[in-house]
This record gives C-alpha cells, structure tokens and sequence, in this order.
C-alpha cells in the first residue's frame, strides 16, 4: 500500500513538473512570435508594406494573420493556453498549500535538495533532540516533532502563508486577461476629426465601422501652442457635450488630460491640417454658386444629377499657385481638370491657354464655370472616443499583482527538515532547508550544533 | 555645464575601472580602497550633473525632470547601474562587481556624452511627456533594467565559474552557489520593478492614448522581456541545472532588456527617441 502511495504521488509531481515545464515553454515561445509583430508593421501600417511584398509572401502573411498578429487566432490560442496552464498550475499547488496549512500535514523533504548529511557513531539524541527543537523554536512559527519507530522528524515552518501569496500574482494575471476581454467585447475605441465649429455624433472604430454616441459633441475651438523653438507645447480641443440641444457639459482636452461624459472617454489624440478652398461656381447665364470643400469632399451641383469630387486641394500646382483638381460625374460620364485661383494672370502670360493645356479651363464642363476664391489652411482636431468597461478589472488586477509581488519575495517561506535515523556507523542527522537562506535559517547553527558534538565539545 | 560634469564622469569611472582591473590583477587590498573612492566620486559628481541639469531646465523656463529623452535616459541609466552596484556591493560582499559594472557605466555615459548622433541639449517636453507619470515610470523601468544588467553580470560570472576548472578571472569571486543567490535576488528585485514601470505605463498610456495596451513596439518588448524574467524565475523550480537556466534565461533576457530600451527605436512607434 505504502509503494502504490508513494507511486501517486510520484505521478502528481511529475505531472506538475509537466506543467510548469509547459509553462515555461509557452511563456517562451508567446516571447519569441511576439518578436513577429514587432518587426512587421501592423495594422494601417500593414497596408503600405503589403504592396511592397510579391503576391506569394503577402498571400501566406495574410493567411497566418501576421498583419495583426496579436490579435490572431493562434496567438490567442497561445495565450489562452498559458492561461489554462496557469489555471491548472494553480489550483494543483494552492490545494496542497492549503492542506498542509489548514490539517496540519507535514510536507515531505524535497526530493530534489541534497542537504548536509552527517553521522555521529555515538550521541545522545534525547538530548541533542531538545536542542535542536530550541533552536527550531528559536526561528520558526510552526516546529513539529514526529517519532516514528526508529527516526526521529523536526519540521520547522516559517511563512505559512507565503505559499499562497504567488497565487495572488497567478489570479492578478487572469484577472488582467479577463478585464481585458470583458472591455474588448462590451466598450469601443473610436475616432473622429472635427474642426472648430463642427459636431460629431458618432466616432468610427478601428475596422471602419460606425459608433453613435447618442449625444452630440461641439468642437468650440481647437488650439496648438508652440515653444520659442518651434516644437509642439500644447494640442487643446474645446469640447461641448450636447444632449437635446441642449449643452451639458463643457470641457477641454489636451495630452494627457481626456475628459469624460457618460462613461465614454475623450482623448485629444492629434490632429490634421486639411486645407480648405472656396469655390465659386457660375452657370450662365443665371446663378452663382459658393462651396468650400476640402480634398476628397464630393458635392451636387444645384437642380442637376452632377456630383463634383475634390480629388486635389494645392496650396501651390507647380508653381501656379492655388488650384483644385476637380472630376465631374455627369450622366455616366466624366470629365476631370482643374480650377486655379490665378487663371486669368496665367492667361494673360500663355497666348493659348486652354488650346495647349484644355485641363487646365475651368468652363471645362459647359454651362458652369469654376472659380478658386482661395486656398487656407483648416485644422481638424483627432479625437480618440473611448470605452472600456474593463478598466476597473484591469486596475485591480495590477493593484493585485504588485502586492502579490512584494508579499510573495519580502516573506518567503522557510523550511527545515531534520531527520535523525540510526545507520549501520552510529546516528546519522540529516538537514535540508529551504527558502532564504543564511542567519535567519537555522540550518547553520544546527550544523554547528552537530559538529561541535561530533568533535566533543559540547 | 551639466554636460561638461557628466562628460568628465565618464572618465572617472574609467579610471575607476582601471584600478579595479589593477586591483584583479595584483590582487592588492589597498587599490580596493581608491577603486571605491574614485567611484564614489564619480557617483558625486554624476548625481550633481543629473541635479545641476534639473535646475538648468527651470532656468530655461522649460522645467521638468532629466528623463526625457535618450541623452537623459543613458545618463539616468548609467547613475542607476552604479547606485545598485554599490548597494549590493556592500550589503552582500560582492567584490569584485565593480570590475564588470563599470565598463558598462562607462560605455553608457560615453556614448551618451560623445555620439554624435545624441542631443545633449536640454529641451522642453512634447505634449505626451507632459505627465504625472512620466517620473514614476521611467524610474521604475530604469531600476528594474538596472537590477537586470546586475543580475546578468552575475550570470555573466556564474557561466565563467561553470567553464573554467580553476578559475584565474573570478578568483575571488563568490562561489557558485552564491551567484546564483545573487542571480535571483536581483531578478527578483528587477522583476518587481519592471512590473511596476509596466503598470505605471499602463496607466500613463491610458491617460494619454486612450488605450492601456496597444501593442506598440515598445511595449510588446517590454512584455516580451517581462515574460522572459518570468520563465527565468519559475526556472528555478524545475531541472537538475537550476543556477545555469537561470543564468543563461538572464542573460537572454538582457538582450531583449536592450532592444525594449535602444532597438526599438529604430522600430516604428509612438516611443521613439528618435524622430520627435
């Protein structure tokens, strides 16, 4: 019966050892593919670099999901799997902990510690019993004696508890992991760009999808501060939340300081300059038409099926100054050219224009006429609109984590066996200690107990 | 003038590095003496030059810690390395430490002091630096990084020891089995402290970036060498080899310590020293 126990017991560390050795394994391989996302560009990122790469690599990166690696169907598997190990890891130890702690039970020596070992032909162990108890008793909390049949056991224990405080660290971090998914799953990371004077009402997320706020934020003003030598000292968004038309609440944002409305964050997170032009439009021979646009804007000409699309706003078109390079979809049909502010001068200068560079005359799309009234620069401020239910889970998970840190290394726990069994040469005292070592320990003054009693000087 | 202090720095501990290979060499008890006392004056004068370079600042009207960016880091990086040094040396009889810390000082301060390619000038703080946490984070990290570079300079004569029959470079140094104490200690310190700038970034990232994590280069690096000092102390648990994993798992982890410092700066992300 006795061998069938000490068989089980045998399976259990070793599996446990199985375990840990997972563990170690996987907290090094999640190192060594984390590497991967690191040196490939993720995300926006990632598209520039994909045209770069020929079709074949591309097509195998995008299989493997390394264009956002982290969060890949694999890596989360590795992650879930140290997580599960962990788990498992956990509930293994911290239920022998707490039996040795809670009943009592005498822990086994390690197997893996060699100790001191010493044989002293003739001693009294009645008496050298009792001191080494003092000692014992000296130095730990918990000093047990067994007697069984012909070996004596002292067990000393200091620290109890520190066992159970590296499964603070262990649940801290699943705590994290489980802050995290809860905030991925039930919160938001948006984005708007909104310039002074505009509103928004809903943000847009990272895969391009639209997030309605369910109130309206007003940008009153957005500022940009400089240092004397030109580098960036401050961004800062004016901001006025509006619920029924009504202003609730108002609040500016810069770096480092985001506000906060109906449990949805704010964040000044940078900003654009898109430069804005006014065009004229004229239809002849009646009708005047202004509209300021920017790059990319598209807009319907009035009592027509016309769409106008700003494909180009430049501050300066090869040295002709301002222009706006404009198509016009007309009727399954398209006409592109552009509008310069200066086109009369340029006129006066080139005898026909329009003949040698018709792209260049702004009656281009008959009967309208496009007029550039100017070019100015217009700043939109990037706001990051987040929310992240989780926070307060991942907070205490980091809370509980640098507690369990502290506690687990600043109180260790201290163990010694002393085992004391006759041999065929006389008494042989065996000691194994473990955790922190020297003074505080008390295997070093029982080994000079042993000795001077050896060498008869006690 | 704080510059002109942390540049002859440099080469105090130089020649604080001198006497100790002097010291190593002829085995002499009396050079161990100067060896101290010429680093302790360049520990002086290198914490005047952070202190002097924090008034200048204020002077400037521009005032913030001497953390901010990669000129300030080295020199931060380097005061913390010799700190710790010190501290251990004395609280744990480690001669001989010294030998291997300061060519390290010196190399960071000099590169710091003479590259061309590093700003010594002190400028004012970009809107994301401008941060209650910015103090608290970069400390922690520095002195969890400094643990590290201790603990694999340990590792580093742990390896030595484990090769080399009867050894001529670590005579004198402690013994195997002390090392490896030592090893893990200062891991343990490192690991503390490392988790403590992690969290404090965290937080500061939330602040600023809206976001806590977001897989910057930076970051990933940064967990990548926390989960490395983490195999490195559950190491210790498993295997006959206990000391040399640990050793070796520290040294590996140093490495990836200085790609989350220098390399990924010349990675795309937002904690770029360079760039800004």
């Amino acid at each position: 019966m006795s061998t069938s126990k000490k068989g089980k017991n045998n399976s259990r560390t070793w599996s446990m050892l199985l375990s840990l050795r997972l563990n170690i394994t996987l907290l090094i391989v999640i190192a060594l593919v984390s590497i991967l996302g690191t040196v490939i560009p993720q995300g926006d990122a990632a598209k520039e670099f994909g045209m770069h790469l020929n079709p074949w690599t591309f097509k195998l990166f995008n299989t493997l999901g390394l264009f956002d690696t982290y969060h890949s169907t694999w890596f989360i598997a590795l992650g879930a799997m140290l997580c599960l190990n962990l788990i498992v890891c956990s509930i293994k130890d911290f239920r022998s902990s707490w039996r040795i702690l809670k009943k009592r039970i005498l822990p086994a020596i390690p197997k893996n510690k060699k100790g001191y070992s010493l044989t002293i032909p003739r001693a009294n162990t009645e008496q050298l019993g009792t001191k080494i108890e003092n000692i014992l008793r000296e130095r730990y909390k918990r000093v047990e004696k067994r007697d069984s049949g012909g070996s004596v056991l002292f067990y000393g224990e200091k620290g109890s508890y520190a066992k159970l405080f590296v499964h603070l660290v262990h649940v801290a971090v699943l705590v994290i992991v489980l802050g995290a998914a809860f905030g991925t799953m039930f919160g938001f990371e948006g984005y708007v760009e909104v310039a002074k004077g505009q509103y928004f009402t809903k943000v847009y997320t990272k895969d391009n999808q639209e997030k309605d706020l369910g109130f309206s934020v007003h940008c009153d003003d957005f500022q940009i501060k400089y240092y004397d030598n030109g580098m960036p000292k401050e961004y800062r968004s004016d901001l006025s939340f509006i619920v029924n038309n009504k202003v609730v609440k108002k609040a500016s944002i810069i770096v480092n300081h985001p506000a906060k409305f109906m449990g949805i964050r704010f964040y000044q997170s940078n900003y654009r300059d898109y430069p804005e032009a006014s065009i004229r439009i004229k239809k002849n021979p009646d009708g005047i038409k202004t509209v300021k646009v920017r790059a990319g804007s598209v807009f319907k000409l009035p009592n027509d099926e016309t769409f106008i699309h700003v494909l180009r706003v430049d501050k300066n078109l090869m040295g002709m100054g301002p222009a706006v390079e404009i198509g016009v979809h007309s009727h399954n049909s398209w006409i592109q050219f552009f509008v310069l502010e200066h086109i009369e001068k340029l006129k006066e200068r080139i005898p026909q224009l329009f003949e040698r560079f018709p792209n260049l005359n702004p009656s281009s799309f008959k009967p309208y006429t496009f007029y550039l009234d100017g070019i100015r620069d217009k700043y939109y401020t990037g706001i990051m609109v987040n929310k992240d239910p989780g926070i307060p889970v991942v907070g205490l998970g980091g809370v509980i984590i640098i507690a369990g840190l502290l506690l687990t290394f600043t109180y260790p726990q201290k163990r010694i066996w002393i085992k004391i069994a006759r041999d065929s040469e006389g008494i042989n005292f065996t000691v194994v200690a473990t955790g922190k070592t020297g003074d505080t320990n008390a295997d070093r003054p029982i080994k000079e107990l042993l000795e001077n009693y050896k060498g008869g000087r006690v | 003038m704080n510059t002109i202090i942390l540049s002859w720095v440099t080469f105090i501990y130089l020649i604080a590095f001198f006497f100790s290979i002097l010291r190593m060499v002829t085995g002499k008890e009396g050079l161990d003496k100067i060896t101290y006392f010429v680093t302790i004056t360049g520990l002086t004068g290198h914490t005047a030059g952070l202190i002097i370079r924090w008034f200048e600042s204020y002077k400037l009207g521009i005032g913030h810690a001497p953390l901010s960016n990669l000129y300030e880091s080295l020199v931060f990086f380097a005061w913390t390395i010799v700190v710790f040094s010190l501290v251990i040396e004395r609280k744990r009889e480690a001669k001989g430490l010294d030998t291997f810390v300061l060519p390290v000082a010196f190399l960071f301060m000099a590169y710091a002091s003479f590259s061309p390619n590093i700003d010594t000038k002190i400028q004012p703080l970009i809107p994301a630096l401008k941060s209650n946490w910015l103090v608290g984070h970069v400390i922690t990290c520095f002195l969890g990084y400094a643990a590290f570079v201790v603990a694999s300079i340990f590792s580093f004569i742990y390896l030595l020891k484990d090769r080399e029959k009867a050894g001529s470079i670590s005579k004198g140094l402690p013994d195997k089995k002390v090392l490896e104490r030592y090893i893990y200690q200062s891991v343990v310190v490192g690991y503390i402290l490392f988790s403590l700038g992690i969290i404090t970034g965290s937080v500061w990232a939330y602040y600023a970036w809206g976001t806590y994590w977001g897989w910057d280069p930076k970051e990933t690096w940064a967990l990548i060498t926390w989960l490395i000092f983490t195999a490195a102390l559950h190491s210790r648990l498993v295997g006959k080899n206990r000391g040399r994993h640990l050793a070796i798992l520290t040294l590996i982890g140093l490495i990836s310590v200085f790609f989350t410092y220098l390399g990924v700066n010349y990675l795309p992300g937002l904690h770029s020293y360079l760039g800004s």
